[in-house]
């Protein structure tokens, strides 16, 4: 057996409430990001499965990286998402080829089963019921700031680069340019 | 000053300030002016220079390793972010050396793209950096970091010339399957992280060494396991090892001809070198674990390369998927460990050099801008251009593995160390596809050579006869001059490579 | 609490990420699962952060990486996705079959 602790005594523990009505909600809302035949609707069920992942950091007292997924992911990414679906014109409504067909879906199902049986066997059979330590304090941002400028200032300056790689990207891509013919005209 | 070792870091230094001067002089100077190109080859040239000086300097101080500390206190000098050793040293030769060819060698379509090239160079300088960072760095963050860096530049490099529509599909491809790529990556990375604690490469020799030192944490294996299996799956997509392999193709044959060459060299040079620092500098001590999952990448990447290449008829294609084989022939290789790393050295210095070489001439037959390049435009090549075919013909041959040209010198360095690891199956099936592969590559010389000229209806494309000069014809003389010195007398480069770990 | 509850979370999440980046043919939702597959692995380094009580908060610190890399992939993701819609008019994966496998 993998468990001492109980039913009982996991539900003692008023963060576990919190915790299994979080990952309930994330686990419908991530299915729902996968199966819905609405592309808004995948976005704004996106929304749940990364706030719920917000307050999962909480609950572990990541606060720091709590609020940056709320102001990074919610905040910007969802948002242009949005943009990117609404530009597109995608349907609004319900549309039934947004799926690869039945059979290739069975595979995929297969397949991401097959990948969860296999990390979450290894997951239980290292770490059991081990705990998580007690009584930890929230991690203080002010030691977040000091890792980043001490030991990763390296990486940390790395990430302008891929910024910059993504702003000349991001321009190149989508800019309109004069299509063959006005190219033609214009020489 | 004392914090920051610069020599290690130099080279991207350099990149970084070389890209913001060209996109600024781009916006400044006249429209019709590409002045801005000079600075972009000089750049990579002093990096290209710099990991000389890396090297050298590493000799005059006889050491094997300069880790560069991103922080004072006790446990930076055990956890450094960067590390500077003839690896290393020697992986950023052959990047930056691959990457300014890929760039001087396809002027033309920087030429093409107008206004726009100022930022093409921007992106192939970045994309550098980015490939180079992945084999300086000595912590997996700084490997993503560097991983990212690279794809990002080289998706929107793939979508490039987007007036072909094929360039955007292979755009998307790209980008869709690398980033699926890169977050199994780092879900392996979490697995690692889990557990042995740590994410740092090099502790005091090795992530595992570095885990004993902590009396605290417990060893996870189980997880330790799955970690470093995702991790392999998320680089084998990224040097397109069967079965993850099926991008290739189609970017290679979307992207435009002249960009794909840093896209196919660059990245399985830091791809394969990035591998073998995790696997090897890692977990040297869990060689029995991976050795075989790493066999069995190989196996598949060699049988399927070789088959797949044998029903194309486009030469771009063609390339890619001897490029699984080439990849698979690399992993084998790995089975040997730390004792594999100077084949897998030589093998990835020559083969890189003919692949660039090789796109070189696709893009001068076909076009530096189109996507498709299809057997018809080389048939009767030799008349039409004798040295362009000739040159072709030594990178077929080189890369077939014929003897006295350096693809041979290769293979036999990495089915020697296949065979002492005592993998003899799979040395077996290499032999067989290498025999097969010689198909494929011969028939492109006996269509050059032997059969009559096919004219295309599209001018400027297969009816002239590409010259050999400018920029693509000294990458062109060049490259097949070294794969036939290389091929007659490897020695000098097979002594660099044995120190080069 | 035990730490699994978080870790089989991450690995559910992970595994229902890798099952719409192989099921969905349209590109934008490809991406969105990616994004889930990466929200997965935050869940992750923050869990192992917290199990290994990592001086460093290497664990949080690698989630904030993977948070500003993630925004800029979406970012080129969209463009391309643009790109795409403008030249035919659709944002479906396997509608793009000018080249065969």
């Amino acid at each position: 057996m993998f468990f001492a602790v109980t039913v009982g005594d996991w539900l003692g523990e008023v963060e576990n409430w919190v915790f299994a009505v979080l990952a309930i909600a994330m686990v419908y809302a991530a299915i729902r990001v996968v199966t819905t035949k609405n592309v808004v609707h995948a976005a704004l069920f996106l929304v749940i499965a990364l706030g719920g992942s917000a307050a999962i950091f909480l609950l572990l007292g990541a606060e720091f990286v709590a609020w940056t997924v709320v102001m990074v992911y919610i905040g910007a990414v969802i948002v242009l998402f949005l943009f990117g679906i609404m530009i597109t014109r995608a349907p609004l409504g319900y549309e039934t080829k947004l799926s690869h067909p039945r059979r290739v879906r069975i595979g995929a199902a297969l397949a991401s089963g097959a990948l969860f049986l296999l990390i979450g066997g290894a997951m239980l059979d290292a770490f059991g019921d081990d705990p998580v330590p007690a009584a930890i304090d929230p991690t203080r941002t002010s030691d977040i700031g000091q890792s980043i400028f001490e030991r990763f200032v390296i990486p940390f300056e790395v990430v302008s680069f891929v910024l910059l790689a993504a702003l000349i990207g991001g321009i190149v891509i989508a800019r309109q340019d004069p299509t063959v013919e006005e190219e033609e005209v214009l020489q | 000053m004392e914090n920051i070792a610069f020599l290690p870091i130099g080279p991207e230094v350099i990149l970084l300030i070389g890209a913001v001067i060209v996109l600024m002089a781009a916006v400044t100077l006249d429209q019709d002016r590409r002045d801005w190109g000079v600075v972009g080859a000089i750049a990579l040239l002093v990096a290209f220079l710099l990991s000389w000086a890396q090297w050298l300097r590493l000799d005059y101080l006889e050491r094997g390793q300069e880790l560069a500390f991103s922080a004072r206190g006790v446990e930076s000098i055990h956890m450094p972010m960067v590390v500077m050793d003839r690896f290393s040293a020697f992986a950023g030769v052959l990047i930056f050396l691959i990457a300014f060819l890929a760039l001087v060698g396809n002027w033309g379509l920087v030429k093409t793209l107008g206004k726009r090239g100022a930022e093409y160079v921007a992106l192939v300088l970045l994309a550098a950096a980015g490939l180079h960072m992945m084999v300086i760095s000595s912590n997996l963050i700084l490997l993503f970091m560097g991983l990212e860096t690279a794809s990002i530049a080289l998706y929107v490099i793939a979508g490039f010339a987007r007036v072909e529509r094929n360039s955007d599909e292979s755009a998307l491809k790209y980008f869709l399957l690398g980033s699926f790529a890169s977050a199994i990556f780092l879900y392996g990375i979490a697995l690692v992280y889990a557990g042995t604690g740590s994410i740092s490469i090099y502790g005091s020799g090795g992530i595992l060494a570095f885990f004993s030192s902590q009396p605290v944490a417990v060893l996870e294996v189980g997880i330790l396991l799955t970690g470093i299996a995702l991790m392999i799956v998320g680089l084998a997509f990224k040097v397109s090892a069967a079965p993850f392999h099926q991008w290739a193709p189609d970017v290679y044959q979307g992207a435009a001809s002249g960009s794909v060459s840093l896209m196919a060299a660059g990245v399985k040079v830091a791809g394969i070198a990035a591998l073998a620092r995790v696997l090897m500098g890692a977990f040297p001590s869990r060689i029995d674990d991976w050795a075989p999952i790493i066999a069995l990448l190989a196996l598949l990447s060699i049988i399927v390369g070789t088959v797949g290449a044998i029903g194309q008829g486009d030469v771009k294609r063609m390339l890619a998927y001897s490029g699984v084989a080439h990849a698979g022939f690399m992993l084998s290789a790995f089975v040997a460990g730390v004792g594999g790393i100077p084949s897998i050295w030589f093998y990835l210095a020559t083969y890189a050099v003919q692949l660039v070489g090789a796109f070189t001439v696709v893009s001068l037959v076909s076009g530096v801008r189109s996507g498709a390049s299809p057997f018809d435009q080389y048939k009767g090549l030799f008349e039409r251009s004798p040295w362009v075919a000739m040159a072709m013909a030594t990178f077929m041959l080189g890369m077939g593995g014929i003897p006295f040209f350096a693809g041979f010198v290769g293979k036999v360095g990495v089915f020697g160390a296949a065979m002492s690891a005592g993998y003899t199956w799979l040395v077996a099936a290499g032999l067989i596809a290498s025999i097969a592969g010689l198909f494929f590559y011969l028939r492109i010389v006996v269509l050059m050579f032997f059969e009559a000229p096919v004219m295309a209806e599209a001018p400027g494309t297969a009816t002239a006869a590409p010259r050999l000069a400018g920029g693509a014809g000294f990458v062109i003389a060049l490259t097949a001059g070294l794969t036939i010195l290389f091929g007659i007398i490897p020695w000098p480069l097979l002594n660099i490579v044995k120190n080069a770990l | 609490m035990i730490i699994n509850q978080f870790l089989l979370l991450g690995a559910a999440l992970f595994s229902i990420g890798v099952y719409g980046v192989l099921s969905r043919r349209n590109a934008v939702l490809v991406l969105l699962s990616v994004e889930l597959m990466l929200a997965a692995v935050n869940i992750n380094m923050v869990a192992f952060d917290r199990l290994n009580q990592d001086v460093m908060a290497g664990g949080q610190v690698f989630a904030l990486f993977i948070i500003a890399v993630a925004a800029a992939e979406v970012g080129i993701g969209i463009a391309i996705v643009l790109l795409i819609f403008r030249n035919r008019r659709s944002a479906n994966v396997d509608e793009l079959d000018l080249m065969k496998l």
